[in-house]
């Protein structure tokens, strides 16, 4: 018997997938590292670009960036998780670092927590990125722990989204 | 007093990585998908195309799927946990789902265990490959569950590498 197979109609993002284009455009950013067990203290600077990818579904960046513990390149990637109304994120650095975790957004404020293996240590970390009314620009705050209890700072940073190159 | 900065020498991939190697390159695949919770039944052709990025760390591949209902791509990022010893592992898909789970590699068997995010539900999902042992051929079995203990098959495929193209 001959299948019949009806096309369905290709599924669009949501209106909480669409959260993530605030993230969308080119960014810069800076901000201080303080010492602790990822390195030492310093400044660091990066730029990233992130677009949306997979239909829509996703927001994929890279970034490169300079800091005490040297110069990264990574491919950070963020969906949306409708049955547990989050935003998992998996970050992949060329040093092995693979950060896993997941962002909830507040109004303009997407809190973060991912594990961050060192070695064969798994410490916690936890953030926030707080956009200003405008979009254009975001605050960067993290904090580390060993055990989830003792949390300590461990980065300030702000973003800033390049301004679109006017049309010629 | 002058400030000695001594650069740390760069990581170097985990040998484990390697392993990863017998997947890049590019792929073909055919077989057919068992009508259940993530779609109808119905032949399966696609391909695969895959290489290490960000310094060896990490392997990404590109799949383009034809189904019974679509045509379906998706991005898979790998890397390796030294603590856990197995390969956190990433499938995102254009329709939005996403498969979240762990490779483990015993010889040429190949196995993914994880959760399965689609259209707003989770399944439990195994997928295992048992390569030829000279890594051009390999046959897929998977199965899912909704509930971690009845497991349903849902897709087999034969699996095969292109050849490189003859030098001209």
């Amino acid at each position: 018997m001959a299948q019949t197979t009806v096309q369905a109609p290709a599924p669009k993002p949501g209106p909480e997938v669409k959260k993530l284009h605030v993230w969308v455009g080119n960014w810069t950013y800076e901000g201080e590292y303080n010492s602790g067990p990822l390195g030492p203290a310093g400044k660091h600077t990066g730029k990233m670009t992130c677009r949306m990818i997979l239909g829509g579904f996703f927001l994929q960046g890279q970034f490169t960036e300079k800091g005490p513990m040297g110069e990264w390149q990574g491919l950070p990637i963020w969906g949306y998780d409708s049955a547990n109304k989050n935003y998992p994120h998996q970050n992949y650095v060329n040093n092995g670092i693979y950060l896993s975790g997941v962002f909830t957004v507040s109004g303009n404020t997407w809190s973060w927590a991912a594990k961050w293996p060192v070695g064969e240590k798994q410490y916690q970390i936890r953030g926030t990125y707080t956009f200003a009314a405008n979009l254009k620009s975001v605050t960067d705050a993290a904090e580390i722990s060993a055990e989830g209890q003792t949390w300590t700072p461990l980065r300030l940073g702000k973003w800033t989204k390049a301004k679109l190159t006017p049309k010629k | 007093m002058a400030r000695i900065s001594v650069k740390a020498p760069a990581p170097k991939p985990e040998p484990e990585l390697k392993k990863l190697h017998a997947l890049v390159g590019h792929w073909t695949f055919k077989g057919g998908f068992k009508a259940g919770p993530l779609g109808s039944g119905g032949k399966v052709t696609g391909d695969w195309t895959s290489q290490m990025i960000l310094g060896g760390f990490f392997l990404q591949g590109q799949l383009t799927e034809k189904g019974p209902a679509a045509e379906r791509r998706a991005l898979m990022l790998a890397g390796y946990d030294p603590v856990n010893k197995n390969f956190p592992t990433q499938f995102y898909y254009d329709d939005g789902s996403r498969f979240s789970g762990v490779l483990t590699i015993t010889r040429n068997t190949w196995t993914y265990e994880g959760k399965w995010a689609a259209a707003g539900k989770q399944y439990r999902a195994q997928i295992s490959l048992m390569y030829a042992p000279d890594f051009t051929s390999g046959t897929e079995k998977a199965e899912i569950s909704a509930d971690g203990e009845t497991w349903t098959p849902f897709v087999e495929a034969e699996w095969t590498k292109a050849k490189p193209a003859p030098k001209q």
